[in-house]
């Protein structure tokens, strides 16, 4: 029994320190990968994705901008495409709105089922104005969301979409 | 909704809303057929989720029911899974698969069968995959709008 090398205790103790290193390092890594990715940062302090819309090509008809980027969860990097309905206001701002109706979550359309110059929302009949607010008496208590904007060579760029100021 | 903890909840808060089920209908074959079935599961699967998204607000989507593809019992096993949801107050089940022998068992089933044959994505590039998609579901959405419109008639 003696002459094992290891003996129980000190068994005990290698491995339990061995489990315990992992534990560390595993509360540790995202502590530093937040400390020192500058991603993350930027990812936070909000940043703008770009897309293929000329800015120049908008009028105040709102069109369907969809957009693809990368965007890491705790499990996967994946491929995540958005969609934006932008047009230009009277005063030739660029607006963007957010498709998710702000009822449960549909996408929302443009003149959807044949209802003039506003959102449709196909699941419960939802409606929006073109600046986004909901109309009352349809299930949305809200109005949709909007996408900050920027302009990069000419094209249109959209931020993280916020809560609707604008109407 | 998707089948997760946190969308289940509120389905089972919004259950007045969210009328419609959506249940990934797809083999699982562990012979020589499996790459096929393999690829079946995967476009049905990014087909569901594209749907979701469109309608998150109205539909939950199931876990996949999976059969056998030589069980003889697999009919009968989906017709379990339509009366279980059709139970729990789903008014409109839709099955999707890409293996056409559920073309014409909608009356068996009591539900809807969307078939769409599968394309292989294999390592099609993203956005390519994604606008092969976006095709397919787009039909696939007037479906569902118009299933829901002749339901309140
Ligand atoms: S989700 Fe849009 S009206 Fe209900």
């Amino acid at each position: 029994m003696s002459k094992q090398p290891v003996s129980r205790r000190q068994f005990l103790n290698y491995t339990l320190t061995g489990v315990g290193g992992f534990m560390a390092a595993g509360m540790l890594m995202p502590m530093v990968r937040f400390a020192v990715d500058p991603v993350l940062k930027g990812e936070a302090a909000g940043d703008f994705h770009p897309t293929q819309q000329k800015v120049a090509d908008l009028t105040d008809v709102p069109v369907r901008v969809d957009f693809s980027y990368e965007q890491t969860d705790a499990w996967y990097t994946s491929e995540v495409t958005s969609t934006a309905w932008v047009y230009k206001n009277d005063k030739g701002e660029v607006i963007a709105l957010s498709p998710i109706c702000k009822h449960l979550g549909c996408t929302v359309s443009w003149e959807g089922n044949e209802h003039k110059n506003q959102f449709f929302c196909p699941c419960h009949n939802g409606l929006y104005e073109k600046n986004g607010k909901n109309v009352p008496g349809t299930p949305p208590l809200k109005p949709l969301d909007v996408y900050p904007t920027a302009e990069k060579d000419g094209l249109l760029q959209l931020g993280k979409p916020q809560a609707n100021n604008i109407v | 909704m998707n089948w997760n903890g946190k969308e289940t909840a509120l389905f089972q808060q919004q259950k007045e809303y969210i009328d419609t089920a959506m249940v990934p209908l797809v083999p699982a074959d562990f012979g020589a057929g499996m790459i096929q079935s393999a690829e079946q599961y995967e476009f049905v699967q990014l087909l569901v989720v594209f749907l979701e998204r469109q309608f998150k607000g109205r539909v939950l989507t199931t876990p996949p029911h999976a059969y056998l593809t030589d069980s003889p019992n697999r009919l009968a096993e989906a017709k379990k899974w339509s009366e279980k949801l059709r139970g729990a107050g789903f008014k409109h089940v839709f099955f999707f698969t890409a293996d056409s022998a559920w073309r014409d068992k909608e009356e068996e089933l009591n539900a809807s069968v969307i078939w769409i044959p599968s394309v292989p994505l294999g390592d099609m590039d993203d956005s390519i995959k994604y606008s092969i998609i976006e095709n397919q579901a787009k039909q696939i959405v007037n479906i569902i709008v118009q299933k829901w419109q002749g339901y309140a008639e």
